[in-house]
């Protein structure tokens, strides 16, 4: 080890002049290390490998006549997605309808005497995964400490407001109800004794449910939450979301312990919000976003591959990269279909991760068969693609899904659509037509993704980037076609 | 290989890329992607008998960075599937004859195995690193299968892929069995 170090502090004159059993343990400390360093991922390594890979765009262009001998197969395939891109198109905008008109709360009782300014989900903050970003049409009249709903439910407060560091002009922070510092104060109805029952609420307990604290009825059995705004001279804000819902209160475990039942799915379940604000004469309630699809966030991508060598992953080499304003995790589309998101993106390529690729995931809502409520499904994890071509995916988190099968799988059949939540991919782009388990088979089937779109003949491919990134100039920029 | 020459060299990149843009295509097929070969395993192996150790991994480096081009495997883990199929041949070689059918089949078979499950055990902790412990393993069939095509190969294509245009100044450096 001791040679090894002076061979390393000397340079590779030195090294030429080692014995070849010090060669060898040099060779084998490095091999170790390279495998040390698969197992368990340094980031910053990672990066540099990365770094290092991007010259090897110049060789995957040495395959380029593979793409001219392939041209009618992807001509073909292009001009089949292409023809339903209308459809599909007026199908995500018909989702983002549904769920804007979701979120909205609709009781007079509630929305007397505020001002409602919809925001779309981003998705979560570097910073903690209990601070959200979300886009608004309009920051005018909101200020901080509003309350943010979703529906009947109340789901934060805005923390922050652009334009502020790591928050453009158009974009909110929301501090969740499970952030570990939010407090609110909630009032329940005791469902044995009949008394309200003063609470306090904020935190995660644990997995979908809220922390309570000080009940000023330690005798509490159960009862719904929702929040009461005792404090207006301190909280005026607060006030805004008096009698919105928490959740069912109940008494857990031990005698002194209460934990409410979220309403919502907090961490990937959050698409569409409404932040109350005051009344204000020159502003007025606004009207949801349109969808991405035609803004100007969306840069042209040339596939550099045409699949990936390993057997049991699905992934393209993308000629875009961080010079480009593309990140990881933004999203590939066609048309108005998901293709993909990018993995690793270096200075001049990326990797494509299509949904065939084991661990591959989206936040996910699905339309169903003969019902107009959109359903959030939660995150889909890729387990891959079947000899058949249906990508199986496994769901984690959601809404519980009480509707009748349509087989004897125990499925229904659903149209499904990204959800807002990941950063850098929009709502309401087209997944494809899946069965989805629903009832009892509801989280022990898988959800398969039939006919999934074959992305490795799509050539003429789009990447999400931030609209600051396409405005930055380069050779392609622009909505899509 | 004479030092000098570039051109051998050149020739071996580009039929590495073409190798590895190939059975891209070829694995995009779900009725083929099982049992779609590492042909840059295969020739990397096929030649390694016929190479000093310095020489062998050069062409183990080139076969490495032309993987990457095409896939989105881990760095590391596709150096140390490369570099570890070079050592475990020069290992083999010290008491058997690996450029035999059997043994050059065993050999590229291991190879691939421990390189696939490498990368995807890469993979894993790098979804993981994501998804928490919500990540999932990917299946070990297509590992295998490949494993078993990789072997297959290297029994019976890689006396072919020797004689590919350009690759004789490497074939023709053969030492003696060590």
């Amino acid at each position: 080890l001791f040679r090894a170090r002076a061979a390393c502090t000397i340079g590779p004159n030195r090294i030429r002049t080692l014995s070849s059993t010090t060669k060898r343990t040099l060779g084998l400390l490095l091999w170790l290390g390279l495998v040390g360093s698969s197992i368990w991922p340094i980031p910053a390594l990672d990066g540099a490998f990365e770094l290092a890979r991007a010259p090897l765009s110049a060789l995957a262009e040495l395959a380029s006549p593979l793409a001219v001998l392939r041209r009618p197969e992807v001509q073909a395939a292009q001009r089949d997605v292409l023809a339903a891109w209308r459809e599909e198109a007026e199908a995500g905008e018909l989702l983002l309808a549904a769920q804007a008109r979701l979120a909205t709360p609709t009781d007079p009782a509630l929305v007397a005497g505020r001002r409602l300014v919809h925001a779309e989900v981003v998705g979560p903050s570097r910073a903690s995964a209990d601070l959200l970003l979300a886009r608004v049409r309009d920051v005018r009249g909101l200020a901080v400490g509003l309350p943010v709903v979703h529906g009947a439910v109340f789901v934060g407060r805005v923390r922050r407001i652009g334009p502020a560091v790591d928050l453009d002009a158009d974009k909110i922070e929301i501090e969740l109800v499970t952030s570990k510092s939010f407090r609110v104060g909630a009032r329940a109805r005791d469902e044995v004794s009949g008394r309200d029952v003063d609470l306090i609420v904020g935190g995660l307990d644990e997995p979908g449910s809220l922390a309570v604290q000080s009940p000023s009825d330690r005798e509490l059995f159960a009862g719904m939450a929702s929040v009461n705004a005792r404090l207006e001279m301190l909280d005026p804000s607060l006030r805004l979301a008096q009698g919105y819902l928490l959740g069912r209160v109940r008494r857990v475990g031990d005698e002194q312990h209460w934990s409410v039942a979220a309403e919502l799915d907090y961490r990937d379940g959050l698409f569409h919000l409404v932040v109350l604000a005051e009344p204000d004469q020159g502003l007025s309630s606004d009207e949801p976003m349109p969808q991405a699809l035609a803004d100007q966030g969306w840069r042209a991508a040339r596939p550099l591959s045409h699949g990936d060598p390993s057997p049991w992953r699905e992934t393209l080499r993308l000629s875009i990269g961080s010079t480009h304003g593309a990140r990881s995790g933004a999203a590939l589309a066609f048309g108005a279909r998901l293709i993909g998101r990018l993995g690793a993106v270096g200075p001049w390529s990326a990797d494509a991760l299509l949904p065939g690729d084991p661990g591959f995931h989206v936040v996910a809502v699905a339309l169903f068969d003969g019902d107009e409520v959109p359903r959030v499904l939660g995150r889909l994890i890729s387990l891959g693609r079947d000899a058949r071509g249906a990508v199986h995916f496994r769901a984690s988190g959601g809404e519980p899904l009480a509707l009748a099968p349509d087989g004897d799988d125990g499925c229904r059949a659903a149209r499904l659509f990204t959800g807002a939540g990941d950063a850098g991919v929009p709502s309401g782009l087209l997944l494809g037509d899946a069965r989805v388990p629903v009832g009892p088979a509801q989280g022990l089937e898988d959800v398969r993704l039939a006919r999934a779109t074959r992305t490795g003949n799509l050539r003429d491919l789009w990447v999400r980037v931030e609209i600051a990134d396409a405005d930055s100039g380069g050779p392609e920029r622009g909505s899509k076609p | 290989v004479k030092q000098r020459s570039p051109w051998p060299w050149l020739v071996l990149v580009v039929w590495c890329a073409w190798m590895y843009a190939v059975a891209g295509r070829a694995a995009a097929e779900p009725s083929l992607r099982g049992f779609v070969p590492d042909l840059g395993l295969v020739l990397l192996l096929a030649l390694e008998p016929r190479l000093a150790a310095r020489d062998a991994f050069k062409v183990a480096l080139i076969v490495a960075l032309a993987r990457l081009a095409f896939s989105a495997d881990a760095p590391p883990a596709v150096l140390a599937g490369v570099f570890g199929a070079v050592a475990l041949s020069r290992a083999v070689r010290s008491f058997v004859e690996v450029d035999g059918l059997v043994a050059r089949a065993a050999v590229a078979g291991g190879s691939a195995l421990f390189a696939g499950a490498l990368a995807a055990a890469a993979h894993l902790a790098r979804e993981e690193a994501v998804l928490g412990r919500e990540a999932l393993p990917p299946g070990s069939g297509p590992v295998l299968h490949a494993a078993g095509a990789t072997a297959l190969a290297a029994a019976f294509a890689a006396p072919l892929l020797l004689r590919l245009p350009g690759l004789s100044p490497f074939v023709r450096s053969r030492r003696a069995f060590a």
